[in-house]
């Protein structure tokens, strides 16, 4: 916990003294969403109603496609 | 893809447009902290709106579809009105991707009506969104949520909001917060 928190420090001293830290920070956020949905298209229907707790049918087929 | 906004953040700036139009809304939680730089992961952005009619409901729910996005419980704007009546959120998601999403619930308590009364955009999140307050992120984060992450969080924005953060309206949110949710 100690060690996540130091770094939590840095990087937001680091964000107060450089002005171009939302470029890092727009790859690793875009990074995150496409790797995420890639493996969520991957998974079965069923995993995904459960995880996302989906009622809507033609929504679910939608995300399928 | 323009350099200063990313995919959470044209997500969300796309959805608050249409909400703007139909009702007052404030994003709670998270994203205002990934907004203002912390990096880590997220599926949902959460967005507390005023109540409203189910008419009023109906324009808003059939404008969020003309724009494509879909809800996941329902496509009937009455059924979907039924739970959010009932002070359960529900998700909407845009061209079919399930993350992010936009968990969406109306306000229930005094303590949501204040975060919509105090809500505020700002400058540092590169967002043109209302978010809840900087003090009522950590009241929250700090007094009720207080898990790993939260308190991570917290301790961000502490760092990031070091000179704008007012101890004394942090102070009143967790009283409130004893109030009605604890």
């Amino acid at each position: 916990m100690k060690k996540e928190m130091d770094f939590i420090e840095l990087w937001a001293k680091y964000i107060l003294e450089n002005s171009n830290w939302r470029r890092v920070h727009n790859k690793f956020i875009n990074s995150q969403i496409i790797s995420a949905n890639e493996k969520l298209k991957k998974l079965p229907e069923k995993k995904l109603i459960e995880l996302f707790n989906i009622k809507n049918k033609s929504a679910i087929k939608k995300i399928k496609e | 893809m323009i350099e200063d906004k990313n995919l959470l953040s044209e997500f969300a700036y796309k959805f608050c447009s249409i909400i703007e139009k139909h009702t007052k809304y404030a994003v709670v939680s998270g994203f205002f902290v990934i907004s203002s730089g912390r990096s880590r992961g997220t599926e949902d952005i959460d967005i507390i709106i005023e109540k409203m009619t189910p008419q009023k409901f109906k324009a808003l729910h059939e404008e969020l579809i003309k724009n494509n996005f879909s809800c996941l419980q329902s496509n009937n704007y009455i059924e979907i009105y039924e739970y959010l009546k009932d002070n359960l959120s529900v998700r909407y998601i845009l061209n079919n991707n399930l993350i992010p999403n936009m968990e969406l619930k109306f306000s229930k308590d005094l303590l949501d009506e204040y975060q919509l009364e105090t809500r505020k955009k700002e400058k540092n999140t590169g967002t043109d969104i209302f978010f809840s307050s900087i003090e009522c992120n950590l009241a929250f984060k700090e007094e009720l949520l207080k898990s790993k992450k939260d308190l991570e969080d917290a301790k961000f924005l502490r760092i990031i909001y070091e000179k704008k953060i007012n101890e004394k309206e942090i102070n009143k949110i967790k009283e409130m917060i004893r109030r009605f949710r604890l």
